[in-house]
């Protein structure tokens, strides 16, 4: 059981490990902030999606499970987007646009027709907190690296909490270089990772 | 008929769970959310015309070109005009930036906020950031930049602009938003319609 949680960390990490949901990754993972709220957004629809979709594994028919799942996810995706609006307005306005996204992320179908509807509700429980962990830690360090080498700055801030540093001051000689948190950055960054990633693990395996 | 009977039922009952559940939420939360809207407007309204005095406000809409104008004249308790609050939506990098701002009636901007935008975070997010916003007060609205090439040589009080680097476009759309709507509204204020 506690495998179930831990699994998602490192060892299947949704970016590094399944190379699930880089869409979003590669899109938001401009401030580290930015990292940390679509993980956690993420995870909180994970989590309730894959409680119903254990819930129902063995109501809804093999043939149309993919639409009642889809069903499943934009219907939290939509009550979380509204909620936050209503009654979290500032927490809404920093998180915005990354909750519409989160429907089409597919590591939350992705868990859902490869864990969800084969396991009972607690694993599958288990199993979304640690992917969300997984998610929120692997989105948080790609953004950090771009934040730092393309702004020069490194942002936990939120709702006026938290903090932004600034790591060189105006008039250093070290100007970010700016391509960095444009697309290629992004892609430049999970590629340097990803061999870091398969480096590592080779190594490990030879020894 | 059994395998295509049951399929049906159930995507039939998912969907209506779901509409069911989101009908709830919806009309639980858009009461609130409008309100939070409304409050928001009202907030920024007074924070992009900082004065001394309290100030009154007398909204005007008209249509132009097919296109909706709604602004506010600021008066002082006299009675004395003291300037205008625009509300105003420009297009950036994505279409959609909604603007608050005030500026004076000699049409010095006094202040911009952005209330609701489509930018890319990290690159045009960064309108929201006051420093950015900040360096355009005090200036003309009508010698605000409308293309790249003004944003490189225009200056305000001896500084000169930056653009957000990487977003010019969302940058643009600011300064855009404001002049246009802003040279519209005094052309508009001289015509007898509305006085004051």
């Amino acid at each position: 059981m506690i495998k179930d949680l831990t699994r998602g960390i490192i060892k299947e990490n949704p970016t590094f490990g399944l190379m699930l949901g880089l869409c979003p990754t590669l899109a938001v993972t401009t401030e580290a902030i930015n990292g940390i709220g679509m993980g956690l957004a993420t995870a909180f629809v994970l989590v309730f999606s894959n409680i119903f979709v254990s819930l129902l594994r063995n109501i809804i028919p093999k043939n149309v499970r993919i639409p009642a799942y889809i069903v499943i996810i934009a219907t939290f995706v939509t009550i979380t987007d509204l909620l936050l609006k209503a009654y979290v307005p500032a927490l809404y306005k920093a998180l915005g646009i990354f909750i519409p996204l989160i429907v089409v992320n597919c590591i939350i179908l992705g868990r859902a027709e490869g864990f969800a509807n084969k396991n009972p509700v607690l694993n599958s429980l288990l199993d979304a907190v640690g992917m969300g962990i997984g998610f929120t830690l692997s989105l948080t360090l790609l953004a950090s690296i771009r934040e730092v080498l393309g702004a020069g700055t490194l942002t936990f801030e939120l709702l006026g909490m938290g903090k932004k540093f600034f790591l060189f001051g105006a008039d250093s000689y070290i100007k970010p270089a700016v391509i960095m948190i444009l697309p290629p950055g992004a892609f430049i960054t999970i590629g340097i990772l990803f061999a870091l990633k398969n480096y590592f693990e080779k190594k490990a395996k030879t020894e | 008929m059994k395998d295509f009977l049951k399929p049906s039922l159930v995507l039939f009952g998912t969907g209506l769970v779901s509409g069911l559940l989101l009908a709830f939420v919806f009309s639980a939360a858009k009461p609130v959310i409008d309100k939070n809207e409304l409050k928001e407007k009202e907030a920024a309204r007074l924070e992009v015309f900082p004065s001394a005095e309290p100030i009154e406000l007398k909204e005007h809409k008209f249509t132009d070109n097919h296109k909706d104008y709604r602004f506010f004249a600021v008066h002082n308790p006299a009675g004395i005009l003291q300037g205008y609050i625009i509300e105003t939506e420009s297009a950036g990098y994505n279409p959609g930036i909604l603007i608050i701002a005030g500026f004076n009636k000699e049409g010095l901007l006094t202040g911009a906020k952005i209330l609701k935008d489509n930018e890319t975070p990290g690159l045009g997010k960064k309108l929201h950031d006051k420093n950015f916003r900040s360096q355009f007060y005090g200036m003309n609205i009508k010698t605000l930049p409308l293309s790249k090439a003004e944003f490189n040589s225009a200056y305000n009080n001896g500084k000169k602009l930056d653009a957000i680097s990487g977003a010019t476009l969302s940058s643009l759309g600011l300064t855009r938003g404001i002049r246009e709507t802003g040279e519209k509204i005094f052309e508009l204020v001289k015509s007898p319609e509305i006085k004051k």
